[in-house]
């Protein structure tokens, strides 16, 4: 069926020393890697990819319809925040947590050196995500963007992000294998700027257990939230996606990445220049003109090592792009980078000043996100899942032709959903600047949300067709695991 | 080869990494007055404005609010005046939101009378029967729990002492409960009759909005 | 020009220098055979 997917004939033996070997044959993969805590945190992002899909697609209707505001904890306020914390924090974070053990036990030939505490963190990662999901419901809300959780529940984040980090650097420093490869870097820089972000801007003082202030006021809460927010972003849906695709794409074809030192460079120039342009989210607000426009500048300059990143994979493929057609992990890949590739082009756009005036505020903003999210994030995790479901359970994926519907629908949704809200944003940034020619403004604010309905009920339309997409992938690797049973649990 | 093979050296190599920038963009502005600067015209939220606040941050009219106008002109003509620094002295966390599904709330305060909030907050679809605002009725139906109100304001640094805060509420009650209050019609349409003698959550949201944009005014004037 | 203005120019440089240096490191031929390999051998730790 997929002769490339299934092993890696096609792979270069280079050098193969010689612990590795004697490794390699008296043990099996699923016998000396920790892979329960895999499949644990994998079918974790499963659970709350589809509940975090159920909200968003109640949120779309309600922007068309609020007849679905029924309760105080259904209101579409409420709701916006648990749509955005139950996919950014419980899906991605649990699709990087599934990986990234995965990655580190695999390119360190070394089984994690904790396994009790893993499975410790799995546990207490579901409890504190269900909390998180009540607390937001219940309106515990701290309102900084990705950053909602109430005190309490930071502490728990912050705990969480320890385990994690202990069996990372653990792994790291037990390994096997002298050399990092590039995967490992991405998880360690996220692992690190992860817990500077978090803390940094969750700083607050209590009130009750429920309720407190951040310590910090006005233009300085703003600075340092969108630092905060940009780059969690950037260091949860872009550094360890990128760790993903660095890993997963070679070895589902079987070809080497393309460039291990172009990757060192856009490696570092990434995670340098990256932290300097949260201030491009507070574009002509009364932040500090100085701080926008350093942001602008490394801004742009992120264009680099981001199509670092995209041009290594598309030269990856160099000579061998049948493998579109003949790999169905491959279209997934490529349409994921390409989708990146598109995000780090309009993000600078955006920061322009001039372009940053009419399309701030806008759907266009909605649209540039969800092809990060929904294209890049989720086409790249949902290759990688095909990827290992079927190794760490030792059997073959269910169905690759229900995998080639979930790219299919996902991609077609996704577009349909992006390119809508693009135009939404178009006709919405116009609306809002157009006067008359006596210079007074043509239309009323609530005009330009109406005009908008046509798009929002067909964005609801693409969203059901993501989602069909998604539930087919959540069952597809279900069925997966079901058809051996417990032959993982080894 | 290098760096690639020490993992410590290499986490903390990237810790340094990311800390050069955000130090110069984050750090260093927050010791620099000219980032968030005060004025004597702006006063910080009473009591009830303040409740009002995490009233507003509770059910996240932020999602589809903001509380910045830019200096552009045909902001300047929708909204009013831009926004200035000064303003959010005393606003932690910051409100400047990030989607305008709804207009920007910067200038809203006395823009319209308590009865028009009453009346919308309750239902604006009664009053916009486009509006995808959601109605916010069962606010006036909670009545509004002031027991934390002092330590608020102490968290927040607001100098105010007890009898303060507590001269606070009771001024704001005896306002919107007395018989000449000019809205008393339409907050009694949407508050039950066991609340009217009190304050309630919409009370406070409206004492909230109507702050909102008020004191820049004079500080305005004073230039 | 302004103080303000020769910092960012002596610092856009200060950037295009390092930057200079880290690509000259790594793009230099006689390490090339060194820094590539992990990307070989990360395909072979399969079984
Ligand atoms: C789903 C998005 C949404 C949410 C959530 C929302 N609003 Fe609104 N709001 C709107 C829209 C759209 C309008 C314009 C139409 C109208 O007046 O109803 C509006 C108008 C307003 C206005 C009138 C502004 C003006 O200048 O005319 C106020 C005041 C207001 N909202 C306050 C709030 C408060 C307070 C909350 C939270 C309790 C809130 N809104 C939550 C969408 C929203
Ligand atoms: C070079 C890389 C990128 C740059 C410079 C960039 C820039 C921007 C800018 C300027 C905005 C704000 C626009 C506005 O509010 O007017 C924005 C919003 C956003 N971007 Fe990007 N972007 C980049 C890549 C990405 C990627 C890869 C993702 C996701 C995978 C992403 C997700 C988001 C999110 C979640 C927001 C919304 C924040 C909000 O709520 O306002 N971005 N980006």
């Amino acid at each position: 069926m997929t002769p490339y997917v299934q092993g890696n004939e096609k792979s270069v033996p280079f050098d193969c020393s010689q612990e590795n070997l004697e490794d390699d044959m008296s043990e099996t993969s699923t016998e000396k890697y920790n892979f329960t805590i895999v499949r644990g945190f994998a079918f974790s992002a499963l659970f709350w990819l589809v509940i975090g899909l159920i909200v968003g697609l109640w949120i779309a209707f309600e922007m068309f319809d609020p007849a679905l505001n029924l309760t105080p904890w259904l209101s579409f306020g409420r709701l916006r925040v648990v749509h955005t914390n139950g996919l950014g924090l419980g899906f991605g974070l649990a699709a990087i947590f599934a990986t990234s053990y995965y990655i580190l036990q695999r390119l360190t030939r070394t089984p994690l050196p904790f396994p009790r505490l893993a499975q410790l963190h799995l546990y207490f990662f579901n409890t504190i995500i269900a909390l998180g999901a009540l607390s937001l419901f219940a309106g515990m809300n701290t309102t900084k963007e990705y950053a909602e959780l109430e005190w309490p529940l930071d502490i728990g984040v912050v705990v969480l992000w320890v385990m994690f980090a202990i069996n990372v650097f653990g792994t790291l420093i037990k390994r096997q294998e002298k050399q990092m490869y590039i995967s490992l870097w991405y998880i360690i820089s996220m692992t690190v700027a992860i817990a500077i972000l978090y803390i940094v801007n969750n700083l607050e003082i209590p009130v009750t257990l429920f309720k407190s202030y951040s310590v910090y006021a006005g233009a300085n809460d703003a600075n340092v939230e969108w630092w905060y927010a940009h780059n969690v972003v950037g260091f949860i849906f872009t550094v360890p996606i990128l760790a993903m695709f660095y890993y997963f794409l070679p070895k589902s074809t079987g070809l080497p990445i393309f460039s291990h030192r172009l990757s060192i460079v856009s490696f570092w120039a990434l995670n340098f220049a990256y932290l300097w342009t949260g201030a491009h989210h507070l574009m002509l607000t009364p932040l500090p003109e100085w701080i926008q426009t350093v942001a602008i500048a490394f801004s742009i300059f992120l264009i680099a090592p981001s199509w670092g990143s995209v041009v290594n994979g598309y030269y990856t493929l160099q000579g061998n792009w049948d493998q579109m057609r003949t790999n169905y992990l491959v279209k997934f890949f490529i349409a994921g980078i390409t989708f990146y590739g598109l995000q780090t082009i309009q993000g600078p756009l955006q920061g322009l000043r001039t372009l940053n005036a009419f399309f701030h505020y806008t759907d266009w903003v909605i649209g540039h996100v969800h092809m990060g999210t929904m294209g890049w994030v989720t086409m790249v995790i949902s290759a990688s899942f095909y990827y290992m479901i079927p190794r760490i359970t030792s059997t073959e994926l269910y169905s690759v032709k229900l995998a080639n519907t979930h790219f299919w629908l996902i991609l077609v949704g996704q577009f349909t959903w992006t390119i809508t809200m693009w135009i939404a944003g178009i006709q919405q940034g116009a609306m809002w600047k157009a006067t008359n020619p006596d210079g007074s403004l043509m239309y009323n604010f609530l005009d330009t949300v109406t005009s908008l309905y046509p798009y929002y009920k067909l964005r609801f339309a693409a969203g059901v067709i993501y989602f069909i997409g998604i539930m087919i992938f959540a069952w597809n690797l279900i069925m997966t695991v079901r058809q051996q049973p417990s032959q993982a649990e080894a | 080869m290098g760096i690639t093979s020490k993992p410590v050296v290499f986490a903390v190599l990237a810790a340094v990494v990311i800390l050069i920038g955000t130090t110069v963009t984050v750090f260093i502005p927050l010791f620099m007055p000219s980032t968030q600067p005060v004025s004597a015209s702006i006063k910080p939220y009473t009591a009830v404005e303040q409740e009002g606040r995490d009233i507003y941050m509770r059910e996240g009219c932020n999602n589809c609010h903001t509380q910045t106008v830019r200096p552009l002109r045909t902001e300047v003509l929708r909204y009013g005046e831009y926004s200035k620094p000064e303003e959010f002295a005393y606003d932690r966390p910051f409100l400047w939101g990030s989607r305008r599904t709804g207009p920007d709330l910067n200038r809203v305060g006395e823009k319209y009378p308590d009865s028009w909030h009453y009346k919308h907050l309750d239902s604006p679809q009664s009053m916009f029967e486009k509006s995808n605002m959601p109605p916010y009725g069962w606010l006036a139906k909670n009545r509004l729990d002031t027991q934390y109100s002092l330590k608020k304001a102490t968290t927040l640094g607001y100098g105010y002492s007890e009898s303060d805060v507590h001269q606070q509420i009771t001024q704001y009650r005896a306002t919107v409960t007395d018989e000449n209050y000019p809205s008393k019609e339409s907050r009694n349409n949407v508050t039950p009759p066991e609340l009217r003698k009190e304050l309630t959550e919409m009370d406070a949201l409206i004492a909230y909005l109507q702050k909102l944009g008020r004191d820049v005014k004079n500080m305005e004037a004073k230039k | 020009m302004s103080f303000a203005g020769l910092a960012y120019v002596l610092f856009t440089v200060l950037l295009a220098i390092i930057s200079g240096g880290v690509i000259g490191y790594y793009y230099n031929p006689k390490r090339k055979q060194k820094i590539e390999e992990p990307k070989h051998r990360m395909l072979d730790d399969d079984n």
